[in-house]
């Protein structure tokens, strides 16, 4: 199976198909036909996909308890985080709460990662790493 | 802010086709943006000439007509004086200057100083090559310029970028194909950040919180009051935590304690922190010291979209499915705002997160539908309706964004250690800068950093591939040839770097890339990271910090003495848990 | 007939590792060393990667001792499971197109211990082998090992086992890598040679 995806590294967005075979990716083909790359791609562009099969992955939510990491499920975590960001809003105010959103993450996701911390917490802090 | 907007003017294709003079400043552009290079080397291959200015001898500077190798931090000083030849020698256009900007006289009187004869004194390049320079860029049919972090990355970063819109605005390069003013991107998705509205005084569309008409389009659609003060940045994160004021912070798919310079500083502040949720497709340097921590969904494992250096938003698809419990980032944040008990969070899939995107900025994205950017490799914003074509080319005609419909060309100065006060106050709010720490007898050199073309950024990602892995396996710092004889140090040693915030253990690679008395490192190692040695000013406007420049002190160690060193750096770090973390989960623990 | 051998136009190279990555993995799919087989090299005169010119007269084959390195196909292969990494060709070599490397074998390969997964890493001499620690400083880099990793000549073998040729040349980005082959000098030279008459002949008073 061939899907036509952007190269997550630098800010050119290269176009590449990634090839994939039993939900595992088997390599990476230049799009031919992309307006900037023009079926070329870069090192990171051919190579830059093997980290998403490392055996280091988070597959599970983790609490730290007593300093160590404890797998646990989502309800458990999201409810830990809800719970502790109203009583941290209720004590200190909206602006007590800071958000780093993402240059790596898609269009939608920093949409909705902004719009929880202005709509949901009510502040203005955030902010990404677009200054590196 | 001198033109109205914060993105590439043009695209990178018409670069080879129609640019007939490139002028880089401050890009690695060879290792960083290799297929924007392939684009300059075309052009090349065309006919057209090549303009470079870097200390570095970077693999474009190898390739260009003129090398411009001015020390680090002399942007402005080169800059200043390339406007100085082009004002002198009456090589501007100044029709349109006095249709299409304003302040040209305050622009000529600040670069009156900067005589070809001052700029060799201060950063050592010829009168010849500045006037050639100068000439070459301002005769051209259309020239273009890229500039990346190398023009950014300093206290007066701000400065810099007015002083590069300024060279375009004079010489009448914008508004046409094949020329502009090009920012190069670093990463994937930082363009699409902005317009998101991921900034702390922007509503996505860089519509500003303290607006109230705009703010009022964001409640009606959100149905919810919105905040009108702006918020913190993340350099002002960390202070804001030492204060006391800010309790929680919610850190995703980035790794702040790697990138964020002068790190001890901000290390110290997230163990202040009530609450640290870290979200990410690993256990970074960041998530180790998280309370809790969500695992994400990587590239290829989503739906969405990105928008590269040229505004041209592009569709992502997935490919695979996350590993075990590993979710998208939009459905733990839309999962949490509800178990808060928030509305307006019931997605279904990144296709209605990005129609109400569409609804409620339509003058840019309105006519970016699924559907449309399904049929074609991505549109450039603006792009208000589906009739629209999208827009690759912004001010054309020389109609900019700016309230006055004008560019504003700003007074930029500049001096090493300061300028004087008397010259200040001849111009109307001038943009200043001085470098923030210069070398002196005890930290003899002068330290840049940046990027290497097989790694990227903190290395979270590409050091877990075989190949990447390979071709750069270690950490390395560039030392000029002159320099590791005087210090008696060879090619493969090992020397400890040391600033007055820290100090790192690094293989040295003797090269000519780096002018003498400077070295050159990157932020890609844990093990030897070199925002434990950076400064943390910033540019006040932007909040950049001055990551391109610092004072350090070489000197040569032994082997064991660099492993102890790394010794040392992986209990700052505490690798030990992600060891911990990964047998945990092996053991095969399902939810 | 002639040798064949990559080259790169330093004119187009850009310095940006593409092909020394896809070398690295090329090799490893079929089982050889995981190693760049071409060095892209910065110098004041220009950027290139630099690999083995498959030299007719090659001193890397004169001085093996045990016929590892052989002449075929015209090009200089190596079989990496006669070599007894006595490291002799890559002193001989005037590219410094030979390195010899090694991976572990599994039997020693610890969790942590091998240089990809290491949690921290050791600190490495210029040339990929390494000993124990500090031992090795003495030494030259050529000649440093470690204990249990046996260590072969790698080098540039033109992609001999895929028909569709060196990998490097197909990934190149900007096109600077060839392979030159049969009659491409000879073409080359016939090309220069008008050059250089209609140079002289427009330059006769």
């Amino acid at each position: 199976m061939k899907v036509l995806t952007v190269c997550p590294y630098c800010g050119t967005g290269c176009g590449l198909n990634v090839l994939v075979e039993n939900n595992r990716i088997v390599g990476v083909e230049a799009d031919s036909s992309h307006p900037v790359s023009g079926g070329e791609l870069c090192i990171k562009g051919y190579f830059g996909y093997k980290h998403l099969e490392d055996s280091r992955r988070l597959t599970t939510p983790l609490i730290k308890k007593n300093g160590k990491f404890v797998p646990t499920s989502w309800d458990e975590a999201l409810g830990f985080i809800a719970q502790r960001l109203t009583d941290i809003k209720q004590q200190s105010g909206p602006d007590a709460f800071a958000l780093f959103a993402s240059a790596r993450a898609t269009n939608e996701e920093n949409y909705v990662a902004q719009k929880f911390a202005r709509a949901v917490i009510g502040t203005n802090n955030i902010d990404h790493c677009a200054r590196l | 802010m001198t033109l109205g907007g914060g993105a590439m003017t043009n695209t990178i294709p018409e670069i080879s086709q129609y640019s007939d003079v490139v002028f880089i400043i401050g890009s690695n552009t060879g290792e960083c943006h290799p297929l924007i290079a392939k684009h300059v080397i075309q052009a090349q291959s065309r006919g057209a000439k090549l303009i470079v200015a870097d200390p570095r001898m970077t693999d474009m500077a190898n390739k260009a007509d003129i090398w411009l190798r001015l020390p680090v931090g002399h942007n402005i000083t080169l800059l200043n004086g390339l406007m100085h030849v082009i004002i002198k020698e009456k090589l501007y256009k100044a029709e349109f200057i006095q249709e299409h900007a304003d302040g040209f006289d305050d622009l000529t009187r600040a670069v009156e100083d900067y005589t070809p004869a001052y700029v060799e004194d201060l950063t050592g390049i010829s009168q010849q090559d500045l006037i050639a320079a100068a000439r070459l860029y301002a005769g051209a049919g259309a020239a273009v310029i890229l500039y990346c972090m190398g023009v950014t990355q300093f206290t007066y970063g701000t400065g810099t970028v007015a002083s590069v819109s300024n060279l375009a605005v004079i010489t009448g390069n914008l508004g046409r194909p094949g020329t502009g003013v090009c920012p190069l991107r670093g990463q994937n998705n930082v363009q699409g950040a902005c317009d998101m509205g991921g900034l702390p005084n922007v509503f996505p569309g860089y519509l500003s919180v303290t607006d109230e008409k705009h703010r009022a389009r964001f409640e009606k659609a959100w149905n919810t009051q919105l905040p009108p003060k702006p918020g913190l940045r993340i350099p002002e994160v960390a202070d804001a935590v030492h204060q006391g004021k800010v309790k929680a912070l919610y850190v995703f798919g980035e790794n702040p304690v790697m990138s964020d310079p002068d790190n001890n500083h901000f290390i110290h502040a997230l163990q202040e922190l009530e609450l640290l949720v870290v979200q990410d497709i690993f256990l970074t340097e960041t998530a180790r010291l998280a309370h809790v921590v969500l695992p994400a969904a990587g590239w290829a494992e989503k739906e969405g979209s990105f928008s590269n250096t040229e505004r041209r938003v592009q569709r992502v698809r997935k490919a695979i499915e996350p590993p075990g419990n590993a979710k998208t980032d939009w459905w733990i944040f839309c999962a949490l705002a509800q178990k808060m008990g928030a509305k307006g969070f019931e997605y279904q899939n990144t296709q209605e997160i990005w129609d109400e995107l569409r609804q409620v900025v339509p003058e840019k994205w309105g006519g970016m539908t699924y559907a449309r950017l399904d049929q074609v490799r991505g549109l450039n914003w603006p792009c208000p309706n589906e009739e629209h074509a999208g827009t690759p080319i912004l001010y054309v005609g020389g109609k900019f964004t700016t309230p006055t419909g004008k560019a504003n060309l700003k007074a930029v100065l500049f001096h090493p250690t300061g300028v004087a006060e008397d010259k200040i106050k001849e111009f109307k709010n001038p943009i200043v800068g001085k470098i923030a720490e210069l070398p002196d007898r005890e930290y003899a050199f002068t330290l840049t950093t940046g990027r290497r073309g097989y790694h990227y950024h903190t290395g979270t990602m590409t050091r877990k591939s075989l190949p990447l892995n390979q071709v750069g396996p270690e950490q390395m710092v560039e030392v000029n040839p002159q320099d590791a004889a005087v210090l008696e140090i060879e090619d493969g040693d090992y020397v400890k770097l040391t600033t007055r915030r820290g100090n790192i253990a690094v293989k040295v690679w003797v090269t000519d890339r780096v002018p003498e008395k400077t070295v050159f490192t990157t932020f890609h190692f844990w093990e030897a990271n070199v925002n434990e040695l950076t400064v943390k000013d910033t540019d006040p406007l932007s909040v950049i910090p001055e990551y391109k420049v610092a004072a350090v002190k070489i000197e040569k160690i032994s082997l064991a003495e660099a492993k102890a060193l790394y010794l040392e750096k992986a209990q700052k770090y505490r690798v030990e848990l992600e060891q911990e973390v990964v047998a945990e989960m092996q053991k095969g623990w399902r939810v | 007939m002639a040798n064949r051998f990559v080259i790169a136009d330093p004119n187009k190279c850009i310095g940006c590792y593409t092909c020394m990555a896809t070398c690295v993995m090329q090799h490893q799919q079929v089982g050889l060393q995981a190693y760049p087989r071409l060095q892209v090299t910065h110098t004041l005169a220009g950027t290139m990667p630099i690999q083995c010119r498959h030299c007719e007269d090659a001193s890397c084959v004169a001085v093996c001792p045990v016929k590892a390195i052989t002449v075929k196909n015209q090009s200089v292969q190596v079989n990496e499971t006669v070599c007894i990494g006595c490291k002799m060709c890559a002193l001989a070599c005037p590219f410094g197109a030979i390195t010899p490397y090694g991976t572990l074998p599994p039997s020693l390969r610890e969790v942590g211990t091998f240089e990809q997964y290491a949690y921290v890493p050791e600190p490495r001499w210029p040339a990929p082998l390494y000993g124990q620690s500090g031992q090795t400083t003495e030494l030259h880099p050529l000649l440093a090992w470690r204990i249990g990793q046996k260590a072969v000549a790698v080098k540039c073998d033109l992609c001999q086992f895929d028909e569709a040729g060196p990998a490097c040349v197909r990934s190149c980005p900007t096109k600077a890598l060839r392979l030159v082959e049969g009659e491409d000098i000879e073409r080359l030279s016939k090309l220069k040679r008008s050059g250089a008459a209609i140079e002289t002949a427009s330059n006769v008073e």
